[in-house]
């Protein structure tokens, strides 16, 4: 196995069953009423019939903007556990296209900076 | 020690929705009769019995939960393919480590075709949730049609013969060995037509982001068929490509209100666990009469949303 094999694999494994036992793990304090939410599951049932744009009219943000209100609202701690999950990707490549910059494998390098930028793009809401 | 963590919590959570939640949710039956949290249930059922046909008749558990769940649950398509994206992610990150670990998926074929693919996944992710829903469901419907045609007709070949690497590939260094297990061989692969297939990867990158499918169903004969990859090695490299790609149209869908925890959590822990269990069933089931009934499942899903699309049901 090569060392840029074992390097994406270390991530995969600490991000995405980190993000997946996190999202079961926030999930099950967000339903069972633990932490105060926004938007209870009860209030998402109601929505969800509708279109994503009349969900978020009807519930505001799909994210928080500060951390502290994160970590003290039940929906978006567990949206927040969904998103470290879908953000398993960006530091792979970022390690890997590091890795390869140090070892002038350009071309490389080059595309794992576009694949992150792309993410990045993604992850910003563009 | 993965796995049991896995379990325990995956039991905790069932067994909170089941016992706390119902107090929570007195005023919210809906219009059907059942509570938030019987669906989530159903759901999480439902997607368990889904990941374990998915694996029994080989074919990825995205492709599955779009149509399906769309035509059985009341929840608008939006979600469904918001969920269905993180469902085919979350399986793709679980297996990329088992298959780079065995040498048979490629980074170096991957990072290029991910390259195409995570550009197409976030426009076509954007271009799906700014499109009127008929217009979606309508193209949904003639896509698993066309998808149905593809299972059923498209060849595949274990070990495609590549004359010679094309001059850009070979510049890139995308060649490999691995052992193949079920011969005992040491195959050596490499690859051709590495531009027509970076087009074809933003296409379906585009695809897979719109209807949030996973996109294993044209991942593999891509990479299998136009680029000469064997077909182990492209099966393999095809999950490396959802664990990027899938990231890139995910947020998209997080972004913009279309994932709900209440409908993804379910459908991820249904679908994880129902591959797992369906991958030691493998041995024991009849793969070719559960593989026709999935094109059945998935030829009447394809029908009704073709039909709820032009509005005759």
């Amino acid at each position: 196995m090569e060392d840029d094999d074992k390097l994406a694999i270390k991530w995969f494994r600490w991000m995405g069953f980190g993000g997946l036992v996190l999202s079961l793990l926030v999930f099950t304090i967000y339903v069972t009423g633990l932490i105060p939410s926004t938007v209870s599951p009860s209030d998402s049932a109601e929505l969800w019939s509708g279109s994503s744009k009349e969900y978020l009219a009807e519930t505001g943000l799909a994210f928080s903007p500060g951390w502290f209100r994160t970590i003290t609202n039940g929906y978006f701690l567990s949206m927040a556990a969904l998103a470290i999950l879908a953000s398993t990707a960006l530091p792979t490549l970022a390690a890997l296209g590091i890795r390869w910059f140090f070892r002038r494998d350009f071309l490389y390098g080059s595309m794992a900076v576009m694949i992150s930028a792309v993410l990045i793009f993604a992850i910003a809401g563009r | 020690m993965q796995k049991t963590i896995f379990l325990g919590i995956l039991l905790l959570l069932l067994f909170s929705v089941g016992v706390f939640a119902e107090g929570i949710s007195e005023n919210s039956v809906l219009p059907e009769g059942m509570p938030w949290w019987g669906w989530s249930l159903l759901l999480f059922v439902f997607c368990f019995v889904l990941g374990i046909t998915a694996i029994v008749a080989g074919v990825g558990g995205g492709i599955l939960y779009v149509p399906i769940v769309s035509a059985v649950f009341p929840f608008h398509l939006d979600f469904v393919r918001g969920s269905g994206l993180l469902v085919a992610l979350a399986g793709a990150i679980s297996a990329a480590p088992r298959l780079l670990g065995s040498g048979m998926a490629s980074l170096r074929l991957a990072l290029p075709m991910a390259l195409a693919g995570s550009i197409g996944s976030l426009i076509g992710a954007h271009v799906g949730l700014a499109l009127p829903s008929h217009i979606v469901e309508i193209s949904l419907g003639a896509v698993i049609l066309f998808i149905v045609a593809l299972m059923l007709l498209a060849k595949r070949a274990e070990y495609p013969v590549v004359a010679a690497a094309s001059p850009l590939s070979f510049r890139l260094g995308i060649s490999g060995t691995y052992l193949d297990g079920a011969t005992g061989d040491t195959v050596h692969w490499k690859i051709h037509r590495l531009i027509p297939g970076f087009f074809l990867f933003f296409v379906i990158g585009f695809m897979a982001g719109m209807f949030g499918l996973g996109a294993g169903w044209a991942n593999v004969p891509a990479l299998n068929l136009l680029l000469g990859a064997p077909l182990k090695v492209s099966v393999a490299t095809s999950i490396l490509i959802i664990a990027i790609n899938g990231s890139a149209a995910s947020w998209v869908y997080l972004n913009q209100g279309a994932v709900i925890p209440v409908i993804a959590v379910p459908s991820v822990a249904g679908m994880m666990l129902g591959t797992r269990i369906g991958a030691k069933m493998l041995t024991r089931s009849r793969p070719t009469a559960i593989r026709w009934v999935v094109i059945g499942f998935l030829i009447l899903a394809g029908l009704r949303s073709l039909l709820a699309g032009l509005g005759v049901i």
